[in-house]
C-alpha cells in the first residue's frame, strides 16, 4: 500500500470533501494565498477559487462566528486555526455558539462545523503556543473531539468529521504532519467514536492518543523482551470516549497506564481512570497510573521541555511501577 | 366583582414583602398598569401596577406592613360604591387559630404528673435500621483483582506475601495461596440490620418479678454492707464430711451461718409493712432461698431454720430446689420468709449486690469462693476467700447493726464447727 504523511492524508481527505459536496468550504487565516501555514490547503485557492477556500484577517472570533452563521444556514464550513491556541480568541462562539445552538433552538438548526488545527506542544512554542485544547472543549456537551495519530485515520477521521452534522474538533499535532503511514487509495472508512487496538498484550494495557502514542509505540519492544506483554490503544477520538473497548482491553489485562500528552488535572487521562475504576474495579491487579504533562506552563528551553511532555522514560517508570510483582 | 389584590412574587425566592407605602389612598380610582403601592422584598423596591383598574376600595396591608406572597393586600371594585361588606380576610387567621385548636392537648394525668409525687420515665428501643450493613471487612492490601478472584477460588488472601504496587497481594500471588477452611460461608452482610430487636410479652412470672423488684428498688432506700470470708476451714470440713459420707454444699454453710446469725441478731431478722407503715419484728427465723427457674426466679422457705442441722437444712435445701425447678412447690413452700439469701457462687463471681425481697428488710448476696494471696502478719500466703453482700432497708436496719450481723455470719463461716454443734 501506498505510504503518506499525515499532512498530505488531512490534505486528501478536506479535497475530496470540497470536491464531493459543494457546501464544504475552508476557512482560516493564510489557508489560501499562502497554501496554508503549514501547507495543509497546498493548491486549493487554484483548484477551487476564493469562495470555497477563504483567507480571513488575523480575528478568530469573528471568522469562528461567520463559520456558525454559514453553518446554521446549511454550508459546511472547515475551520482552520493556524493553531489550536488561537481558537481561545473565539472561546465563546465555539463554545455558546456553535455548541450551543442545536440544543438552544431545540434541535431546528444543526452546526456542522470542523474546527482544526495544530494541537499541543510542537517544539520550542513555549507556553502559550502548546496547549492541549482535548479536554478543555471534550468538557462542554455538544460536540465531538477527534485526535488521530496515523495517515489512515487522519484521512478517514476527517472525512467522517466533514459529513457529521456536530462541531467537531479535529486535533492535529504539528510533530505529526511528517510521519508517514499506509493510507488506501479511493474511499474507506474509520467510525467516530471507536479507539483502536494498535498491539494486544495481556498483562498491561497502555492508552493513549495523538503524538503520545508514537511514543508508548516505542517502549513496547523492551517490555516484550522482558516477558511482558503490552496492549497498546490509539483512542482516537477523544468524545465519545469509546468505553468498551478499554474497558474490555483493562477487564483481561487488569492494568492500566494512561499517557496524555497535556496537564495532568482534569484531564483526558483522569476521565478514562474514572471510566475504568466505575466499570473494571473488581478487575484492577494494579492501581491505574497516568503520564501526562507536569503542572507549569510549558517551558521554552529544549531540556525543560523534554522533561515535562511525556517521554518514553516517564511512560517506562509508570509502567514498572503499574506491573510490579509481574517479573 | 370585588377584585382581590394580592402579594406578587416579585422573584423566585420571595416568601414575603413589606408595603413601602401606598401610592393611591382608599376610594382612589385606578387605571391598569398605575402603579398601586411600593413593594420591599429580600432584594429591591418595586413599583406594584394594578392589572385591573378600578377603584381602590380598601387596603388590607397598610404602609409598613408585611404580607406572605398570595395573602391579599388590597381590593378593588369597578364601581365607586360596589358593596364589599361580605368579604373576610380572616381566613388565614383562623386557619391558624383552628390549628392550634386540633394539636393535642395535653393528657390530663400527663398535665397532673407534672410537679407531682412520682413519675416513672418510660424507655422504649429505637426503631431498628432499615436496611442490612455489610460486614466491615479488616483491611487487607490485595488489589481488587486479587480479592475478587480469591473469593471466587475460596482462596486465603492472608496466607500469601504481597508482590504488587506497595506491597499489594496482586493476582499473581495467589497462586500459591491456601484454601480458606470453610468455602463459601463467609457472610458478606450482618444478619439483621442495626439495632433489631423482638418485642416478648411479660410472662405473668415476669410480670410479678417485674412490679415487685421495680417496686423494692424504687422504694426501698437499699444499702449494702460488704465482707469477705475466708472459707479454707470451710472447705476442709467439708472434705472431712464427705468422707464420712455427709455431703453439704458451701450453699448449706452460708445457711447455717445465716441462721445462727440471725438468732443472734434479731434485729436483722425483720421486715418493713409499707401499706401500714410499721416494721415487722419476725420471731422466726425462715430463710428464703433464691432458686433459678427457667424464666424467672422463686424463693422457697427453710421454716425456722434457726431449729435445723446442717444436713437437715441440706436435705431440705435440696428437695425445695428440685420443687421449684419442677414448678410443684406449694404456695405455702414459697409465700413469707424473714430473711433471702441469694447465691451466684456457683457462676464463680466475686461478688454481687441482692435487691431486698419485700417486706423483708435483708438480702444476702453469696459470691463464688476462689484462691487468693492473703497477707496475714506481714507473709503472703493463699487461701480461699468468700465475698458476701448485704443489701437492707435503711428504714428498719441501720449500718452499724448490719457490719455487726456480716461478722457474726463471718465468724460462723470462718469457724465452721461452729455450723455442726
Amino acid at each position: 500500500m501506498r505510504e503518506i504523511t499525515v499532512r498530505d492524508a488531512i490534505r486528501e481527505a478536506i479535497d475530496e470533501e470540497l470536491h464531493r459536496d459543494d457546501d464544504v468550504f475552508i476557512l482560516g487565516e493564510e489557508v489560501a494565498e499562502y497554501n496554508g501555514a503549514y501547507k495543509i490547503t497546498k493548491g486549493m485557492l487554484d483548484k477551487y477559487g476564493p469562495r470555497r477556500v477563504i483567507d480571513t484577517p488575523i480575528a478568530e472570533g469573528g471568522f469562528t462566528g461567520i463559520a456558525v452563521g454559514a453553518a446554521l444556514t446549511g454550508l459546511r464550513p472547515i475551520v482552520e486555526y493556524m493553531s489550536f491556541n488561537f481558537s481561545f480568541v473565539a472561546f465563546d462562539q465555539i463554545v455558546n455558539n456553535a455548541m450551543k445552538m442545536h440544543y438552544m433552538s431545540g434541535g431546528r438548526f444543526t452546526v456542522p462545523i470542523v474546527f482544526r488545527g495544530p494541537n499541543g506542544a510542537a517544539a520550542r512554542v513555549s507556553c502559550q503556543h502548546s496547549h492541549n485544547v482535548e479536554p478543555l472543549y471534550a468538557h462542554l456537551p455538544g460536540c465531538i473531539v477527534i485526535a488521530p495519530s496515523t495517515p489512515y485515520d487522519s484521512k478517514a477521521l476527517l472525512k467522517a468529521a466533514i459529513r457529521n452534522n456536530n462541531p467537531v474538533f479535529f486535533l492535529e499535532n504539528e510533530m505529526l504532519y511528517n510521519v508517514k503511514g499506509e493510507v488506501p487509495e479511493g474511499e474507506y472508512s474509520v467510525e467516530i467514536g471507536k479507539a483502536k487496538i494498535v498491539s494486544e498484550g495481556t498483562h498491561l494495557t497502555l492508552i493513549s492518543y495523538s503524538r503520545m502514542l508514537v511514543f508508548c509505540s516505542e517502549v513496547l519492544d523492551d517490555y516484550k523482551k522482558k516477558g511482558i506483554s503490552i496492549e497498546l490503544i490509539d483512542l482516537r477520538t477523544i468524545k465519545p470516549l469509546d468505553v468498551g473497548t478499554i474497558v474490555s482491553s483493562v477487564k483481561k489485562t487488569g492494568r492500566a497506564v494512561v499517557v496524555e500528552e497535556g496537564h495532568k488535572f482534569a484531564g483526558v487521562s483522569a476521565e478514562v481512570i474514572s471510566i475504568l475504576q466505575e466499570f473494571c474495579f473488581d478487575h484492577l491487579d494494579a492501581p491505574v497510573e497516568r503520564v501526562c504533562q507536569m503542572e507549569t506552563p510549558l517551558p521554552y528551553a529544549p531540556p525543560l521541555e523534554e522533561e515535562t511532555i511525556p517521554n518514553t522514560k516517564r511512560i517506562k517508570a509508570a509502567i514498572d511501577k503499574t506491573i510490579a510483582g509481574l517479573l | 366583582m370585588p377584585i382581590i389584590v394580592t402579594m406578587p412574587a416579585l422573584s423566585p425566592t420571595m416568601e414575603e414583602g413589606v408595603i413601602s407605602s401606598w401610592l393611591k389612598n382608599e376610594g382612589d380610582k385606578v387605571s391598569d398598569g398605575e402603579a398601586l403601592c411600593e413593594i420591599a422584598t429580600d432584594k429591591s423596591t418595586v413599583e406594584f401596577q394594578a392589572i385591573d383598574g378600578g377603584f381602590l376600595r380598601k387596603i388590607l396591608i397598610p404602609a409598613a406592613g408585611t404580607a406572605k406572597v398570595n395573602a391579599p393586600i388590597a381590593v378593588i371594585t369597578e364601581t365607586e360604591d360596589e358593596d364589599i361588606s361580605s368579604l373576610s380576610f380572616e381566613q388565614e387567621k383562623q386557619e391558624e387559630e383552628k390549628q392550634a385548636a386540633d394539636a393535642p392537648a395535653p393528657k390530663e394525668e400527663e398535665k397532673k404528673s407534672v410537679g407531682g409525687s412520682f413519675n416513672a420515665m418510660t424507655f422504649s428501643p429505637p426503631q431498628p435500621a432499615e436496611k442490612v450493613r455489610v460486614v466491615k471487612k479488616s483491611s487487607i492490601n490485595a488489589s481488587p483483582l486479587a480479592k475478587k478472584l480469591a473469593q471466587e477460588n475460596g482462596l486465603d488472601i492472608t496466607s500469601v506475601k504481597g508482590s504488587g504496587p506497595s506491597g499489594r497481594v496482586i493476582a499473581k500471588d495467589l497462586e500459591g495461596a491456601q484454601k480458606v477452611p470453610m468455602m463459601g460461608v463467609k457472610e458478606t452482610s450482618y444478619k439483621y440490620p442495626d439495632g433489631t430487636f423482638d418485642e416478648v410479652p411479660l410472662t405473668p412470672v415476669r410480670k410479678i418479678i417485674g412490679e415487685r423488684l421495680q417496686a423494692s428498688k424504687m422504694t426501698i432506700p437499699h444499702y449494702v454492707v460488704t465482707q469477705a470470708v475466708s472459707m479454707t476451714k470451710a472447705m476442709e470440713l467439708r472434705v472431712e464430711l464427705k468422707e464420712l459420707g455427709i455431703k453439704v454444699t458451701f450453699n448449706d454453710f452460708v445457711i447455717k451461718a445465716v441462721a445462727l446469725a440471725l438468732k443472734k441478731h434479731p434485729d436483722i431478722n425483720m421486715g418493713y409493712d409499707s401499706k401500714k407503715n410499721v416494721i415487722i419484728q419476725y420471731k422466726t427465723i425462715d430463710i428464703s432461698l433464691a432458686v433459678s427457674v427457667p424464666d424467672g426466679l422463686i424463693t422457697p422457705i427453710l421454716w425456722q431454720a434457726d431449729y435445723m442441722s446442717l444436713t437437715d437444712i441440706s436435705t431440705e435445701a435440696k428437695k425445695l430446689a428440685i420443687k421449684a425447678k419442677k414448678g410443684t412447690l406449694a404456695p405455702h413452700e414459697y409465700q413469707g420468709g424473714s430473711f433471702t439469701i441469694s447465691n451466684l457462687g456457683m457462676f464463680g463471681v466475686t461478688g454481687f449486690q441482692a435487691v431486698i425481697n419485700p417486706p423483708q428488710a435483708a438480702i444476702l448476696a453469696v459470691g463464688g469462693i476462689a484462691e487468693t494471696a492473703i497477707s496475714k502478719e506481714g507473709k503472703i500466703g493463699t487461701g480461699y476467700i468468700m465475698n458476701i453482700s448485704i443489701s437492707m432497708d435503711h428504714r428498719v436496719i441501720d449500718g452499724a447493726e448490719g457490719a455487726k450481723f456480716l461478722n457474726t455470719v463471718k465468724f460462723f463461716l470462718e469457724n465452721p464447727s461452729s455450723l455442726i454443734l
